[in-house]
């Protein structure tokens, strides 16, 4: 389930089952502190800033006579002179009432905006809890699909193993008959491309791990010749069908694509030599493989049911 | 503080059996004042500056910087990655997006051709954003060409095309032009020339927050870069290219520039000072939300891995170094794993980095600790794992929390480093970061968010 490498951006979101809730739940109010610091005061000023009928310029801004430059932003000294700003009356002082009222609405918007935003990106981090399972609709509609968060950067735990995807073909040759292909270990290819490269590309690092991760996602019963009956089983799996073709090419040892067949091969990464007592270096296992039934190629892409997410 | 209000006891009044504390200071008097007035004055200068305009520009730069390296890095691919006969096919997108409501503009035609004029868009919108140049336009035009190309195609990206996704929504709320930019130099330009033509206008009441408005000359690329935004606007919006959500936002920010431009040109006194300050407000909110989205990333980050059992018995960095994805350098990689304290330290160093992040965010010193730690550890990511992209995105969102006089002395020399090879004096006037000269007093002092 949890994919290999650097956190994702999966379009199934996967929902974290920690135990940590109470000690996230402090790193929230952390941040919610911040906010309401900067903005969230905004809602409980605002309502007495505007004041629009009454006299003209009686800012609310007593306090900042009594402003002196205390170092409040402890041990934030460097620069030199100290830019001591004046209450929030000043900060308007001179408008309309108009434009008071607008200035003090836009800072109600504004400081609520923020404050669900934060709210929902914090949830949506946060392990399955009581408000999530509340408000698993609107949190869901929210984040997806533009602010989605997958940060479990090898985590909980770093994937333990190496999957490689392997295909092979059946091509129909230009003098009749058909010849079935040897297994070509895709990934691999992929992985020689990696090697002494600064700067990997998408196409070798994330296309193929991350076209089977999603493919093992939403079709978990593949290799025993079911039909995929979900529209992320199909899409996946199409989207699997596609790279092959794309490595392979309709014309491929000697003949025409006619059918494809693809497994992977997983290998456990050997444990780390100190962790055994005789201090060898443990050699890694033979992959095992999973093989998925014979695709035919080319064919007319049928997607089940037109589903929504968050639904 | 001052509470205290009664004297000290006098000798002879002990006659209460238990002498009741009442001469103890209230430690809560004064503190409705002293909140109103920590309130008053941070809703004060929310609303009159741009608060971390160094930090701003940084990431601008850095998020605009690592998307175009990437675009570059990936031009030869960018067929397979986003094209519409890429693996993930243009079908497979447009059904993935009709569930999703995902924004990209390149399932709104098949063609080949509108493929790579967005492709090529993309790189010039974050190449002008880099630099600087129209900032505002540059970052919207960044946005719609990020969401566009990595909703095309969600399957291709990884963390760091997460990062970025979400900051190029969140730059365009915020004035990261401000300095460190073409728009800044402009800006100073105008309002260099405005001051030396005639002092008899007085441009003392907003010296250059934006485009000195009443100095200002016809800004004539402003209106055509305006009218070719409105054009691909409606052109969008009658072909039923742009959804109704993403048409409201798009058109409003259309119009708001023109608002901008408006109040600049005809009515330069209090309506463009309103708009000043909502533009302050909105970069003050989308900055908090870009800190606390970064202290999220590594709290997130850092939380989950406490749960893993091979971080908790200190191997966790063993195995990504045997992962073939992100052994780039399998020697170096095979190197440090066998190095079995080393590892230990690291995976242990990293967890707790990512854990205590967040809450040290409100020491100077501490926070600015961690971020050495942090950068160094990207900048290994970067090489060893071969992630270098997810590195500089990750290693710009840690910029959002450097210190201004660092940044502002980082600026300076490579100012003046350029300058040097160009073989320039850095006392010209055209030289970018020595002159940070629109409203000089505010960036002067350290308006660092979180010290």
């Amino acid at each position: 389930m949890q994919p290999p490498g650097e956190p994702e951006e999966s379009a199934p979101r996967s929902v974290g089952d920690g135990q940590d809730g109470g000690a996230r739940d402090e790193t929230a109010n952390e941040s919610a502190g911040t906010d309401a610091d900067t903005a969230g005061n905004g809602g409980v000023d605002a309502p007495s800033a505007p004041d629009p009928g009454g006299g003209g310029g009686e800012a609310p801004d007593a306090p900042a006579a009594h402003e002196a430059p205390d170092a409040s932003g402890d041990g934030d000294v460097g620069d030199a002179p100290r830019f001591v700003p004046d209450g929030y009356g000043s900060a308007t002082s001179g408008l309309s009432p108009a434009s008071r009222t607008a200035v003090a609405l836009g800072v109600g918007v504004v400081a609520l905006a923020v404050a669900f935003h934060l709210l929902m990106v914090f949830l949506e981090v946060a392990p399955s809890n009581t408000l999530t399972k509340k408000e698993s609709k609107t949190l869901c509609r929210y984040i997806n699909p533009e602010f989605e968060q997958n940060w479990k950067l090898f985590a909980p735990d770093p994937l333990q193993q190496n999957i490689h995807v392997w295909a092979r073909a059946q091509v129909s040759q230009p003098g009749g008959g058909t010849k079935t292909t040897a297994w070509v270990d895709l990934t691999g290819r992929d992985i020689a491309k990696i090697r002494h490269d600064v700067a990997p590309s998408h196409v070798n690092q994330n296309e193929l791990r991350r076209a089977w991760g999603y493919f093992t996602d939403s079709n978990p019963q593949a290799s025993t010749n079911s039909v995929p009956t979900t529209m992320d089983g199909v899409l996946s799996q199409e989207y699997i069908e596609r790279i092959v073709e794309n490595r392979f090419g309709q014309h491929y040892a000697g003949g025409t694509l006619k059918q494809i067949q693809v497994r992977s091969g997983t290998t456990n990464v050997p444990l780390p030599n100190w962790t055994n007592a005789n201090n060898q270096p443990s050699t890694p296992s033979a992959p095992s493989f999973t093989t998925m039934p014979w695709w035919p190629v080319n064919q007319q892409l049928t997607v089940p049911q037109q589903y929504r997410s968050c639904s | 503080m001052s509470g205290d209000t009664t004297g000290p006891p006098v000798p002879g009044t002990e006659t209460r059996p238990v002498a009741r504390p009442e001469s103890v200071a209230n430690p809560f008097s004064g503190l409705l004042v002293a909140l109103e007035r920590t309130l008053s004055r941070a809703l004060a200068r929310t609303l009159t500056s741009v608060i971390n305009p160094y930090q701003s520009a940084v990431i601008r730069i850095g998020y605009a910087a690592t998307w175009l390296f990437f675009l570059l890095r990936e031009f030869p691919h960018r067929d397979e990655l986003y094209g519409p006969n890429a693996p993930w096919s243009w079908d497979l997108a447009h059904h993935l997006i009709i569930g999703n409501d995902a924004f990209t503009v390149l399932t709104w035609t098949r063609s080949g051709a509108w493929f790579q004029f967005v492709y090529v868009l993309a790189i010039l919108s974050a190449a002008s954003l880099l630099v600087g140049w129209r900032t505002r336009t540059s970052s919207v035009l960044f946005m719609v060409t990020v969401l566009s190309l990595q909703n095309r195609s969600v399957f291709e990206g990884d963390g760091g095309d997460n990062v970025i996704h979400l900051m190029a929504i969140y730059l365009v709320l915020t004035r990261c032009g401000q300095v460190w930019s073409l728009d800044s130099h402009r800006r100073a330009r105008l309002a260099a020339r405005a001051a030396a033509a005639d002092s008899r206008t007085d441009p003392g009441a907003d010296p250059g927050a934006a485009a000195g408005p009443a100095a200002a000359p016809r800004d004539v690329v402003g209106i055509v870069l305006w009218a070719i935004a409105g054009a691909a606007l409606v052109a969008s919006t009658v072909t039923g290219g742009l959804g109704w959500g993403w048409g409201l936002i798009l058109w409003g920010l259309w119009a708001v520039h023109a608002l901008w431009w408006l109040a600049g040109r005809y009515t330069p006194g209090e309506p463009r000072r309103v708009l000043d300050i909502f533009g302050n407000l909105i970069h003050n909110g989308a900055l908090l939300v870009i800190m606390v989205q970064v202290i999220l990333i590594y709290a997130t980050a850092g939380w989950y891995k406490i749960q893993g059992s091979r971080w908790q018995d200190g191997t966790a960095l063993y195995y990504p170094l045997h992962l073939d994805d992100f052994t780039p350098w399998p020697a170096l990689s095979h190197f440090m794993a066998s190095h079995g304290l080393m590892v230990m330290i690291i995976s242990y160093g990293t967890v707790i980095v990512q854990v205590a992040f967040p809450f040290t965010v409100f020491n100077r010193r501490l926070k600015n600790c961690l971020l050495v730690l942090m950068i160094i550890e990207h900048v290994s990511i970067a090489i060893v794992l071969g992630l270098p992209f997810f590195s500089l995105a990750m290693i710009t969102s840690d910029a959002v929390f450097l210190p201004t006089n660092f940044l502002r002395w980082l600026g300076d020399r490579i100012t003046r480093q350029i300058a040097a090879w160009r073989g320039t004096d850095p006392a010209g006037g055209a030289l970018p970061a020595r002159a940070p000269a629109p409203r000089p007093s505010p960036e002067a002092a350290p308006t660092n968010l979180v010290g």
